[in-house]
């Protein structure tokens, strides 16, 4: 069953180059493969702009880093455009690629060339968008100074980049729809399968209204006039919504997966009730739909100070701390049965899971009007904890999937020190950012972009910290790349290192013929 | 019986237009506005209500294929085609080429939009091209049930058509690459590339023709080396524009001389 | 003389192009949904501000309905196609594969000439912005289901679009009702509304 060497080479065939290889692959550990690297290599760039952003912020009087805040602006826009789609969106597009085919029980991802289709399209755009903020495009800037052709190159590649990822999704939802092995309802299926599912069909009906936004922006700029859309100092302004609050937990959704297949099997207990996670997945999916918080749109009552807003903020919380209290009780009753040490992506991901629910918190409190919070930095410490929460699940999962993914074992140690600099980080850039918040500290998304950082606001012992967060996450990143570096020198892997019985980890065929596939399924040798 | 994709689609898709209802009602919408979307009435805050219908619109229409096809389970797949066991979701397919050139494609394409309306040409002629070719592979692996034969047949039909027209396009190519390096170079400056060049590509041929158990490895990574800096020379030449040239001569006949500085 | 025969290719697996067919149209579908979403926004504004939206007369109902019956039709012989293929009838799938094709073509062409006969600027003012946008993006989206139509129909002569493989041309029709149901609420949100 998870024989998947598609680029199979005939007898007599000229045995194709390394590059060769890489380049004309479809198979889909290849392809995820890829993916994983280049978000993991985008992931250190993002990081760099962000930690130059966070230096900038020690004192914006000087200007000692930019020189002038729109360069910082630039920056600022890059890191979470890069954060998000470059980075943590990829990685688990990766994973996905190459884990969720063989969870299913498919021979390989459905239309494989498509996959590869997609990498390629992202990666290009990839190019494309830093290569535009590089030179003085972007997303605009508050003094309108950026270069027309470098702006549009960053919306075009922006553009490819969410086409790139809607065409690998499309693949993987289609293999989860219609590649599944006999006897795989939709309900059995892994929790990672259907996080992705879910957190896929919400990509699909929300990454095409960032599409169309950038195509509406990009065809005023380039008209002989901007007249509304294209006019520079307001074009984040109409994108911003993909990255803050609900929209952000739609892209982190995926690690609700992660840590629902690795708790119980790292526990060895199965979850008290699958199918309630599965209904908690798909609401917590649901209520991250963020595309219609659109505050550049604002006509009458601001979209963010509406009812299905302050709703939304509100119901996601119960549910992702349902989320959480399934997986503790989980690894409750499964510690005591434990002699062995828990493995490191077992406290990745349940951590990862935390940070989330710290994430939604803080993003019931922005909706809350009164705390006026909605263009403070309290934004900022909404996205990293919930964005780096996504990250640390996806290292969480590289480290659990990555004997199955390269074919080679990683240092778990060395990925689960690197896992901890990104965790502390994260606390350590979130928790000042929200301190600041409640200070009056503004965000870039605001008005008043000059104000961010502003060193009488009495935060600058606040802002200290968090440029020590950005180095530790940096630190971090670097230290997951080494990991994935190591791994590619390791000794070969175990079929089945954690003991896990679960579908991907099968090395013949499968025909599933239990309700709780997760632990028990039952393995039927050419099935 | 309903089934689990339907559950969850149908799902989202209820949950949308719940939203939808909710806020329009709660954005400003008449009383019957955004139970008739829009038809008699104000449906409060458009961009809101527009797309949370639009989702319960896609979400209704996944549902509607989840069920149609049973969730497309294996079981509900043996049982359309009369079978105990259906045939895998995808076969097996070998390298492909076309995927990394499609994207490149779409890469000239959006080059083009930025720099120049040729570009976008050739980015879309490339595109028609890769989205043909990749069709007659999906027909020739559909062909039989013998790849090799498919192989073959694929071959047969296409290579006659591939290799003048990758010939055409590549020496095309190169030769607008190279002449938009001399074009942009100065006089005794174009003199030296075009010299270079010849003696790097003669010298190239020949070493290759006298050493013919030179690792492929080595000459296609020479070629694809070469082939790249070619090109990013003639886009940076391109993009920096020819040298300025002075007529001499002048004078109403076709007879002139040009000279470049 | 001496013949060869080959076994049949193993059928591909029914459903699997038209899941991922439905996805991929489903982003599309949502594409329009975020233009749609703004437009009628800014509309509302503007007609709430008694502010001008499109210029008067620029918006004419022939041309626009024209273009719907055209798509209509275009919607049924589709249909006529996926019916052809179901019961292997291979003359009439290319015959409505091609009629299909044509009418797309008719529609990009009409609209090509009223739009230049409108000669309305893009930049003209934000409500012929979003006009450009969203009926050019309509007509890239008609364009690549014409395109997908010819490639059926080369798939089509080479022998393959048959009850065998149905779902090639089911997942092409299921892109093109998308298509259609598309222009619908362009022509009633653009030129009937105006």
């Amino acid at each position: 069953m998870t024989e998947t060497t598609a680029d199979t080479i005939r007898t007599g065939d000229v045995v194709p180059t390394a590059l060769e290889a890489a380049v004309t692959t479809t198979d889909h550990l290849r392809i995820g493969r890829a993916w994983l690297a280049s978000g993991v290599l985008l992931l250190v760039v993002s990081l760099v702009a962000g930690l130059m952003v966070s230096a900038e912020r020690m004192d914006l009087t000087g200007m000692a880093v930019f020189g002038d805040v729109d360069s910082l602006f630039r920056f600022w826009s890059a890191y979470r455009v890069g954060f998000v789609l470059l980075a943590v969106v990829p990685v688990f597009v990766g994973l996905a690629t190459a884990v969720v085919p063989l969870q299913v029980g498919a021979s390989s991802i459905v239309f494989p060339r498509a996959a590869a289709l997609g990498f390629w399209v992202w990666v290009l755009g990839a190019v494309f968008t830093v290569a535009g903020f590089a030179i003085d495009g972007g997303l605009g800037t508050p003094g309108a100074v950026s270069r027309t052709d470098a702006v549009a190159l960053t919306l075009l590649g922006l553009l490819m980049v969410i086409g790139g990822i809607c065409c690998a999704t499309v693949c993987i939802l289609t293999t989860i729809v219609a590649g599944r092995t006999a006897g795989m309802d939709l309900s059995r299926v892994p929790l990672f399968t259907w996080s992705v599912l879910v957190a896929g069909s919400i990509w699909l009906v929300t990454l095409p209204v960032l599409a169309a936004n950038a195509v509406l922006i990009y065809v005023d700029l380039t008209g002989r006039s901007a007249i509304a859309f294209g006019v520079e100092d307001t074009i984040w302004g109409q994108l911003s919504w993909a990255f803050s609050h609900p929209q952000v937990y739609a892209f982190a959704l995926p690690l609700v997966g992660i840590a629902g297949d690795i708790v119980p099997v790292a526990a060895r207990r199965r979850h008290g009730n699958h199918q309630a996670l599965l209904v908690l997945t798909a609401l917590i999916g649901v209520l991250s739909f963020g595309a219609y918080a659109q505050a550049a749109f604002d006509i009458g009552t601001p979209v963010r100070e509406q009812a299905v807003f302050v709703v939304e903020a509100f119901l996601i919380v119960p549910l992702a701390l349902l989320v959480l209290v399934g997986l503790v009780d989980v690894l409750r009753r499964g510690v005591g049965s434990r002699r062995t040490r828990m493995p490191a992506p077992l406290y990745l991901s349940v951590l990862s899971v935390f940070l989330l629910l710290d994430g939604m918190v803080l993003g019931a409190l922005r909706a809350v009007a009164p705390l006026d919070l909605l263009e403070r930095s309290t934004t900022g410490a909404q996205f990293t904890f919930t964005i780096g929460a996504a990250l640390l699940a996806a290292i969480a999962g590289t480290l659990w999937w990555g004997d199955l993914i390269v074919g080679r074992v990683a240092p778990q140690g060395f990925g689960l020190a690197s896992a901890l600099a990104v965790a502390v980080g994260i606390v350590l850039v979130a928790v000042p950012d929200t301190i600041s918040g409640f200070m009056g500290l503004a965000d870039f998304t605001g008005g008043d972009r000059g104000g961010a950082g502003n060193p009488e606001a009495g935060v600058d012992v606040l802002n200290t910290v968090a440029l020590v967060g950005s180095a530790h996450l940096l630190v971090g990143a670097l230290g997951w790349l080494v990991t994935g570096v190591l791994r590619l020198r390791g000794a070969r892997s175990l079929a089945d290192p954690w003991g896990a019985h679960t579908l991907e980890w099968s090395t013949s065929s499968v025909k599933v013929t239990s309700e709780s596939p997760l632990l028990d399924a039952a393995v039927e040798v050419g099935a | 019986m309903l089934t689990t994709g339907f559950k969850l689609w149908f799902g989202l898709c209820a949950a949308a237009l719940s939203a939808a209802v909710f806020a329009g009602y709660t954005s400003g919408g008449t009383e019957t506005g955004p139970i008739s979307l829009g038809w008699k009435g104000g449906v409060g805050d458009h961009v809101t209500y527009v797309l949370f219908v639009t989702a319960a619109a896609v979400f209704g229409l996944l549902a509607v294929i989840a069920i149609a096809f049973r969730d497309a389970d294996s079981e509900a797949v043996a049982e359309v085609l009369g079978v105990d066991t259906p045939p895998p979701a995808q076969t097996q397919v070998g390298s492909s080429i076309w995927p990394v050139l499609g994207a490149l494609g779409v890469a000239t394409l959006v080059i083009g939009l930025v720099v120049s309306p040729a570009l976008f040409v050739v980015g879309l002629l490339l595109l028609v091209a890769v989205s043909l070719e990749w069709t007659m592979t999906n027909w020739s692996e559909r062909a039989t049930g013998d790849p090799e034969v498919n192989r073959e047949l694929r071959e047969r039909l296409l290579r006659p058509i591939e290799i003048p027209t990758l010939a055409f396009v590549g020496i095309g190519v190169l030769v607008l690459a190279i002449s938009r390096v001399l074009l942009a170079s100065s006089v005794n400056g174009a003199v030296l590339v075009a010299g270079v060049v010849g003696t790097c590509v003669f010298g190239a041929a020949f070493l290759f023709s006298r050493r013919p158990n030179i690792p492929r490895r080595v000459v296609s990574t020479v070629l694809i080396v070469s082939c790249a800096a070619v090109l990013a020379a003639g886009i940076v030449a391109a993009a920096t524009g020819e040298r300025e040239f002075h007529q001499l001569g002048g004078g109403s006949g076709g007879d002139h001389v040009e000279v470049g500085e | 003389m001496s013949s060869t025969t080959f076994s049949a290719a193993v059928p591909n697996r029914p459903r699997t192009l038209v899941v991922g067919s439905a996805l991929a149209t489903s982003g599309v579908l949502v594409f329009f949904g975020g233009l749609f979403a703004l437009y009628f926004s800014r509309r509302a504004d503007a007609m709430a501000w008694g502010m001008e939206w499109f210029p008067e007369g620029a918006i004419r109902l022939p041309p626009g309905g024209m273009n719907m019956a055209t798509m209509a039709l275009s919607a049924i012989t589709m249909m006529w196609a996926v019916y052809s293929v179901i019961n292997s009838d291979r003359i009439h799938s290319y015959l409505a594969m091609a009629i299909t094709a044509v009418m797309g073509v008719a529609m990009l062409n009409q609209t090509v000439f009223y739009f230049n006969d409108i000669a309305l600027p893009i930049d003209h003012s934000e409500a012929t912005t979003f006009l450009f946008v969203i009926v050019g993006a309509h007509m890239a989206m008609v364009l690549v289901g014409v395109f997908w139509l010819g490639l059926l129909l080369l798939r089509a002569l080479g022998g393959q679009d048959t009850s065998r493989n149905r779902d090639l041309v089911s997942a092409a029709a299921l892109y093109w009702y998308a298509a259609v149901a598309v222009y619908m609420v362009i022509w009633l949100g653009i030129y009937i509304a105006k």
